[in-house]
């Protein structure tokens, strides 16, 4: 996990970041071609269940796994991958949008972790 | 004396929450839709069992943004009583105001029966009145319903004497049999089991009815 600002800071760019892009002249996503275009970002959010966390719908999967016939699976823990598409001005502001997403929606601490690839596209 | 009840979008045990207040204990009571802020004029706060918004992402995930829950940390900061039964106990894990969170049973079962509980703490007013040690029976009905907490949350819980019921034999693998907890002034108290459903003779028992009395006691 990255580092994290606070709530109030992370707000605070956010706001920043809306007032500015009021301001700008014009409407520059729709019909301004002389605006710079807002660069777009691709994340996968991976959450999985904390180590200590019992997994019982792995346990299950596992289960299944040997009544398949596929021996020697020795652990099967199941997460969520959460694909996300977002606008941002530059990739640390990206990056801090998603961290906020990952920490206080996508995942629940208490039981879970997880873990974020970006890419722009 | 008034008690709100949350209506989330997909709560279903809100009616019953009103039934028992209401029809049972006589208790003056009014729906509080989630996007209503104004708690002015209540005395408890009441989350329902259900599946809040579908319980997608996690139980009580997106319930936990909703604008009545915003007023309801500044309702609980300043003392007001909140119960949170069932998926009502998942939201308050999720909102922060009790520590801890729910998760898959351990058999991934949804377990529907009533089960024997045993009074843990009784320092608080929502068990005050049946005495620590004394057991009851409510009903239970949840598919994630786990109990889970880290060793330190643990010990801080058991610290605080927030631990309110417990299990007698526990259902769904939830860490140490817990049941129910309170923060701890005691004003908050979360738990799995329904007491709404058991306050008439006729209806699953009258076991729940003290829990309830307590929300205006």
């Amino acid at each position: 996990m990255g580092h994290r600002r606070s709530d109030a800071d992370q707000r605070a760019s956010f706001n920043l970041h809306f007032v500015e892009r009021k301001r700008s002249p014009g409407l520059p996503r729709f019909n301004n071609c002389r605006s710079e275009p807002v660069p777009r970002y691709q994340a996968r959010v991976l959450v999985h269940l904390r180590p200590s966390v019992l997994d019982p719908a792995g346990e299950a999967a596992r289960a299944a796994a040997s009544r398949l016939g596929v021996d020697g699976v020795e652990k099967l823990r199941i997460g969520k991958a959460v694909e996300v598409e977002l606008e941002a001005s530059d990739e640390t502001e990206a990056r801090r949008n998603l961290e906020l997403l990952s920490d206080r929606l996508l995942a629940n601490p208490v039981i879970e972790n997880w873990t974020l690839e970006l890419t722009q596209s | 004396m008034t008690i709100g009840v949350v209506v989330f979008p997909g709560s279903n045990c809100d009616r019953d929450v009103r039934w028992a207040t209401e029809g049972c204990l006589g208790m003056s009571t009014r729906y509080l839709w989630h996007e209503e802020r104004d708690l002015s004029g209540l005395d408890a706060v009441v989350l329902p069992g259900g599946f809040s918004y579908g319980d997608y992402l996690r139980c009580g995930a997106i319930a936990r943004f909703a604008p009545v829950l915003e007023s309801l940390l500044s309702f609980a900061a300043s003392g007001g009583r909140v119960l949170g039964i069932c998926n009502g106990f998942q939201v308050l894990t999720e909102l922060g105001l009790l520590p801890g969170a729910l998760t898959r049973n351990r058999d991934l079962h949804f377990i529907c029966e009533d089960t024997s509980l045993s009074v843990v703490s009784d320092r608080t007013p929502w068990l005050s009145s049946t005495g620590s040690g004394c057991r009851f029976s409510l009903p239970i009905a949840h598919g994630e319903g786990r109990y889970q907490c880290s060793d330190d949350t643990l010990k801080q819980l058991q610290d605080d004497d927030a631990i309110a019921l417990r299990y007698c034999s526990n259902p769904n693998g939830s860490v140490s049999d817990i049941a129910g907890i309170t923060n701890a002034s005691g004003s908050v108290l979360g738990l799995m089991p329904h007491p709404e459903r058991a306050c008439d003779p006729q209806t699953g028992g009258t076991a729940g009815r003290a829990i309830l009395e307590a929300l205006i006691s």
